[in-house]
């Protein structure tokens, strides 16, 4: 584990702090005036954010306890539902406008950051089983959403009744064998309906279309599941799962009409993630990774009309892609151009610009395009 | 130790009842004895004991509240796939769990638990009716309130209860929301 040597980075105190400040802000906004309140939720996720990339920067973990930043490249992860909510409480459309959902958003991110962290894959199960129930349980108690509230719970409920008993065989078979194997199995199918992957992607989708925190549901539980399904035990399935997701998406795109192209591209992009957790090595990390932070960043403008422009802008999402297709090619060439042919049926030339307008998508852009330039110094290094 | 037939008639019912209301009293009941039985066998009681009380806990009401909602009985086709996919998914189980890693008496236990929950899933993924969707799930967080029980951590058990308050809570707000007509089905 790298140590750094600055001493404000090695303060132990890091991860507790990063983890529950999420949930220490639920309480802050809930006593917030109205007038104060967007404000003081830009400026809360703000340092909740810094914390987070403190925390990654010195590898921090919480003794006695299963959370700890995620090993190599993944963790990079930990930061990102907290960069989308940053986001969502600066864009003025996807900022919620109601007390109540402000503050269960910042419980949302908080979940999938704590749910990110967890080394433990059975906690891990449990912690994105209570993010997935929350937004579903927002969304059922919501006036007039009870029967899409209803079939997102239903989905997260059997989702979490597969992954959390995945979890527990796979933590009891202590031999390599068909427990372990049906663990593995139900693990990742499980964790994959929670996360909206494969045929359980298009009722997901719609749950986003209503306003936040339910918008922000697909970004915040496709972080913490991708994070364990990367170092699950069934890659393959992984894969199958996300190709699925891709397909689907992208004959979506095709005939969505140009509101809905930028959210069904955030699941597409999540597809093609899924199958770079499944294919595993350096480059599928990193191409995770460069794939969740262009939904994170993007994720809370798709309401705007911000797409996640995989072929048609040499940015972050672009070197993502690339790198998939690099590790693919290594672990399953075979998917190469079932993946690709996907990629290039849900990527129409886009009408408009790719991110939207307004000095938040020009930012948005920037930092999409110093991404690309990291990664391939990374790589050049 | 001694084999029981429990787990047995707990995959039957499973199998054959996932997703009717009338059948989750049976099926709770089982799960209760199962869990029951599996204390006495073992020795350990606290576990199975607070399980079998959640159980018990979750069901009643659940079994109250959708009594009082309309509900539609299953056309052959979701009774088709619901006993076929169940067929199934017993025969993976069996063939998944082997013998000899797990004890000889857990072993029926564990499939019985896995057969309640992939039943369970199985009927809210094909039943119409929310009401059967409903009591599709509460079978099958019976099942891992059951598996909880016998061989899981606290975490598990822990997680199976707030699975149980909030499809509790759901089905009161949200069903009969639906159920009663105020939005659309």
């Amino acid at each position: 584990m790298a140590v750094v040597s600055s001493p404000l980075l090695s303060l132990p105190v890091l991860m507790p702090l990063a983890l529950c400040w999420p949930f220490l802000s639920m309480g802050v906004l809930a006593a917030c005036s109205p007038a104060s309140a967007r404000a003081a939720a830009t400026g809360l996720s703000g340092i909740g954010l810094v914390l987070a990339v403190l925390a990654v920067a010195s590898r921090s973990v919480w003794p006695a306890t299963p959370f700890a930043v995620p090993p190599g490249p993944l963790g990079l992860l930990l930061p990102l539902p907290l960069v989308a909510l940053f986001l969502s409480s600066l864009a003025a459309d996807a900022a919620p406008a109601r007390q109540g959902a402000r503050v269960l958003t910042h419980g949302l991110a908080g979940g999938a950051v704590v749910a990110t962290a967890c080394a433990d894959p059975l906690s891990g199960a449990v912690a994105v089983g209570g993010v997935a129930m929350l937004v579903a349980l927002a969304t059922a108690v919501t006036r007039g959403a009870a029967r899409a509230g209803w079939d997102l719970f239903r989905l997260s409920l059997s989702g979490i009744l597969l992954a959390v008993p995945g979890a527990a065989l796979l933590a009891a078979s202590d031999a390599a064998g068909r427990l372990e194997g049906l663990g593995g199995l139900l693990l990742t199918v499980g964790l994959g309906t929670v996360a909206g992957l494969g045929p359980a992607a298009p009722v997901v989708l719609a749950a986003g279309e209503a306003a936040a925190p339910m918008a922000l549901a697909p970004v915040m539980t496709a972080i913490p599941v991708l994070r364990h399904l990367a170092e699950g035990p069934d890659p393959m399935g992984v894969m199958a799962l996300g190709l699925v997701t891709l397909w689907l998406m992208a004959l979506s795109i095709r005939v969505a009409p140009e509101a809905r192209r930028g959210r069904l591209s955030v699941g597409l992009a999540i597809g093609l993630a899924a199958v770079a957790a499944g294919a595993g090595g350096g480059a599928g990390q990193a191409g995770l990774v460069a794939l969740l932070l262009s939904v994170a960043l993007l994720g809370p403008l798709a309401r705007e009309g911000a797409v996640v422009a995989l072929v048609h802008a040499p940015l972050l999402p672009f070197g993502g892609l690339v790198l998939t297709l690099v590790a693919l090619c290594e672990t399953a060439p075979l998917l190469v151009l079932p993946v690709a042919v996907g990629v290039a049926v849900g990527s129409p030339l886009p009408v408009k610009g790719v991110f939207g307008t307004g000095w938040l998508g020009r930012g948005v852009a920037a930092l999409l395009l110093a991404g690309l330039v990291m990664l391939v110094l990374r790589g050049w290094r | 130790m001694m084999a029981s037939p429990l787990p047995g008639l707990l995959i039957a019912a499973s199998v054959v009842l996932s997703g009717l209301r009338g059948a989750l009293p049976w099926q709770a009941g089982l799960v209760v004895l199962t869990l029951l039985a599996a204390a006495l066998d073992g020795g350990a009681l606290v576990r199975p004991c607070l399980a079998s009380l959640f159980v018990v806990a979750g069901t009643v009401p659940l079994v109250w509240g959708l009594g009082r909602l309309e509900d539609r009985p299953p056309v052959p086709g979701e009774r088709i796939s619901g006993v076929g996919g169940g067929l199934m998914l017993t025969i993976l189980a069996v063939l998944a769990v082997p013998r000899g890693l797990v004890d000889a008496v857990a072993r029926p236990d564990l499939i019985a638990a896995l057969v309640a929950i992939l039943c369970g899933v199985l009927a809210a993924a094909v039943r119409r009716s929310v009401v059967g969707q409903c009591a599709g799930l509460a079978a099958a967080v019976n099942g891992l309130m059951l598996l909880a029980g016998l061989a899981g951590r606290d975490a598990v058990l822990a997680g199976a209860i707030a699975l149980q308050v909030a499809l509790l809570l759901v089905a009161f707000v949200c069903l009969r929301r639906i159920a009663w007509g105020r939005e659309a089905t």
